[in-house]
């Protein structure tokens, strides 16, 4: 066998060229402010100091209510015997598949929201699935005999026991979701027109677009980004409290055995909140495709037909356009991630403080790109790749799919990670010992029996990248896609085809998670396992 | 089996899992402060067997009672597991991760109303040799010191039925043996009727009272 299929060393330089290509390149841009002072001058401003404020306040409050919705979810789904729980808790993870602008849309239609509030409430729903998603695994995780012992005491110290498992893992996603709602432009943009007037941080920072002044937009971004840095060392010191509260792995425990009055209100609350997360905003998202005047004589059907029918003919090519960048996105981290993960987990398995300091660094350099505002990280690509050398680079697919991947990747690095520290370690050193080549001993033996991990990671690079807004109404190849599309004709017109453009959208984003949900019950009915 | 009043009494115990019938009209009686072991083969449903008992699971047939009252019958739960007065040391011991040593004695005796929790257990912890560690989190401690205090936790609450599931599981031979002797010194001192699962003759033998088998879904001498 040939050295260098076997040496980790040529893969890994590969697969962590590309990362720092696709995500540390268009980075530093934003961290020259922090050298040359400029970047701080924003905490000198008034103005700007009071925007900031307002932006952590309004993105607290999200993640707040981000948390109280996911964790009720997790809790109604995982362990309450309520009716039809398998089926909501395939749509928990809608609301932040779908880009956070279409719950605007929804929600100012159902309610009229207007104003800062609106903002965080549709951002709190947008990012409650990520404490929801963590909080079921953590209560999926729990020692089943821990949740036993307890109930022998009593409901009240089972209940705060349990609560106490899924905690750490609630909070990291609460974390998650603030710097979501932190660094979102488009849903405080989207209620700032609809009136009253109001201004949050990342709409500071996407005003310098319109002068074409980039390098003072990466300058402005820099307290977003601290903020982002500071939020990581929280993230990773939560994350190492989520693996030491999920020490089951083997039984689940058994959901509540509550009576049927009981089941019946948990059933209900259940429903409330899918309607509040999705089934409301989508049902209004589909109902808009149909409205029509007064004095419109065409039928509901009518309306909605024709609505889908302009968006295939108007947007045909802006949708096209998506899938290329975030089938590329995905792609590229399909091919690369495995590499990244198993990079730090070979970090993690060393001894000594030089190893594990390396391994922290390295974790929180591959987490920026996620943390800092996409419309920063669009500056920073503005900066670092719009130069004439470059330029056929620039306008290929690539550089969204470069960008995209670089953005997201990190999802994916993590998820590969966590499902790596999952296989026994003898099962590579086995491989290692029968000489096999390092791409088949990551990915046949370390990643293999969690096969399902790696298909989910890079369907979420693919829905995350099919989703962004902020990214590419800043950066020019990506401005033909179809989330600009959507994002232009809302402020434009508020017409069927928007909401069609919504509909189709939410299409394409559910289809992967449909699709992976299917593959699962077919495994799971073949006995084949759980997959991802 | 003793005369007095059983302080646990199961008949008629049947499940099926799958193709496999677990339990086929399985009964018992334990008097108070009663000693008895339960050996089988493994899989054969022991495990099983001490969670009906303990109303964590319901069997698809017959009746538990705890102290007089029916407790599950015909498969529903008529009482819940925390008003059984039945406390268990698990095989994987089922230690609280977040809450230190001394938490998780301490929250099973205020669940149980004692008055005195904090010294209870402090006390407790002390007996068992593992006072000096009441501030460190479960996870940090060696399989033997993790086995005395799932033992406390089950013994701080006072039960009236204490069922021991392999404590001693996964340990060597000596830290098996001293584990065993401080059980025995600890068990003169409750009122429990204990019921212990055991592939080991010794441990059956040394704990004294009845020793039962479970086999074919049975319980027999």
């Amino acid at each position: 066998m040939r050295s260098w299929l076997t040496s980790p060393l040529p893969w890994q330089a590969l697969a962590w060229l590309l990362f720092a290509a696709a995500a540390w390149l268009p980075l530093t841009p934003l961290l020259a402010p922090l050298f040359d002072g400029s970047g701080l001058a924003a905490l000198a401003d008034p103005r700007l100091l009071g925007l900031l404020g307002r932006t952590l306040w309004m993105s607290a409050a999200s993640a707040v209510l981000a948390i109280a919705l996911g964790l009720a979810y997790a809790v109604l789904c995982v362990r309450v015997r309520t009716p039809g729980a398998r089926l909501l808790e395939t749509l928990l993870p809608l609301p932040l598949l779908l880009p956070p602008l279409i719950l605007a849309q929804a929600w100012f239609g159902l309610a009229e929201l207007r104003g800062p509030w609106a903002a965080v409430f549709t951002l709190g729903l947008a990012t409650a699935p990520l404490p929801g998603l963590l909080a079921a695994r953590s209560l999926r995780r729990q020692q089943a005999s821990a949740h036993e012992s307890a109930l022998l005491c009593g409901p009240g110290l089972a209940l705060r026991e349990m609560l106490s498992t899924a905690a750490p893992a609630t909070l990291l996603g609460g974390l998650l979701a603030f710097f979501l709602a932190a660094s979102d432009f488009a849903v405080p943009d989207y209620f700032a027109v609809q009136q009253p007037l109001f201004h949050v941080y990342a709409m500071e920072i996407f005003g310098h677009s319109r002068s074409a002044s980039y390098a003072d937009g990466a300058a402005a971004a820099l307290p977003l980004v601290l903020l982002g840095l500071a939020g990581l060392f929280g993230a990773l010191a939560l994350q190492r409290r989520v693996r030491a509260a999920e020490v089951g792995g083997g039984r689940a425990p058994q959901p509540f055995d509550t009576g049927f009055a009981a089941k019946a209100v948990a059933a209900a609350a259940l429903l409330t909140l899918a309607g509040l997360l999705i089934l409301l905003p989508l049902g209004r998202i589909l109902q808009e495709t149909g409205n029509s005047g007064p004095l419109d004589p065409r039928s509901w059907s009518e309306v909605s037909r024709t609505a889908f029918a302009q968006v295939f003919e108007r947007a045909r090519s802006d949708f096209r356009n998506s899938l290329s960048f975030a089938l590329l996105a995905a792609a590229l981290v399909f091919l690369a991630a495995p590499f990244w993960a198993h990079a730090l987990l070979r970090l993690e398995r060393r001894s000594g403080t030089l190893a594990r300091l390396g391994g922290a660094a390295l974790a929180a350099a591959a987490a920026l790109p996620l943390l800092v505002p996409a419309v920063a990280l669009g500056f920073g690509a503005i900066l670092t790749l719009d130069r004439p050398g470059l330029r056929g680079f620039y306008d290929s697919v690539w550089l969204p799919a470069l960008l995209l991947a670089g953005r997201y990747g990190p999802i994916a690095l993590f998820l590969l990670l966590e499902r790596m520290r999952a296989v026994p370690e003898a099962q590579e050193d086995a491989a290692v010992l029968a000489g096999a080549a390092y791409p088949a001993r990551v990915a046949r033996y370390r990643l293999g029996p969690q096969a399902g991990g790696w298909w989910l990671a890079a369907g979420l690079v693919f829905v995350f990248a099919l989703r962004e807004l902020d990214l590419n109404i800043l950066v020019s190849p990506m401005n033909h896609s179809a989330s600009v599309r959507y994002y232009n004709a809302l402020h434009f017109s508020r017409d069927n085809f928007v909401a069609a453009c919504g509909v189709v959208l939410c299409l394409l984003l559910w289809l992967p998670l449909a699709a992976g949900t299917a593959w699962r019950a077919l495994r799971a009915s073949r006995g084949g396992g759980s997959g991802a | 089996m003793s005369e007095a009043a059983p302080v646990l009494e199961a008949e008629g115990l049947r499940l099926r899992r799958g193709t496999c019938m677990l339990l086929d009209g399985a009964s018992l009686a334990l008097a108070p402060r009663a000693r008895a072991a339960l050996s089988g083969p493994s899989g054969c449903g022991k495990t099983t067997l001490l969670r009906i008992l303990a109303g964590l699971e319901r069997p698809d047939a017959g009746r538990v009672a705890c102290r007089g009252v029916s407790a599950t019958a015909d498969g529903r739960l008529l009482l819940p597991p925390w008003k059984r007065g039945v406390q268990m040391v698990f095989q994987d011991l089922g230690l609280w991760p977040a809450r230190s040593v001394l938490q998780n004695v301490e929250d099973v005796a205020r669940a149980s109303g004692r008055g005195d929790a904090r010294a209870a257990s402090v006390g407790l912890l002390e007996r068992l040799g593992i006072g000096a560690l009441a501030d460190r989190k479960p996870g940090t401690l060696s399989g033997g010191e993790a086995r005395r205090l799932a033992l406390a936790r089950a013994l701080v609450a006072r039960p009236a039925v204490l069922l021991l599931d392999e404590p001693f599981a996964s340990l060597d031979p000596d830290a098996r043996r001293a584990g065993f002797a401080l059980l025995e010194e600890v068990l003169r001192e409750t009122a429990a009727a204990v019921l212990l699962v055991t592939h080991d003759p010794w441990e059956a033998e040394r704990l004294g009272g009845a020793h039962w088998f479970l086999r074919e879904g049975k319980i027999g001498a």
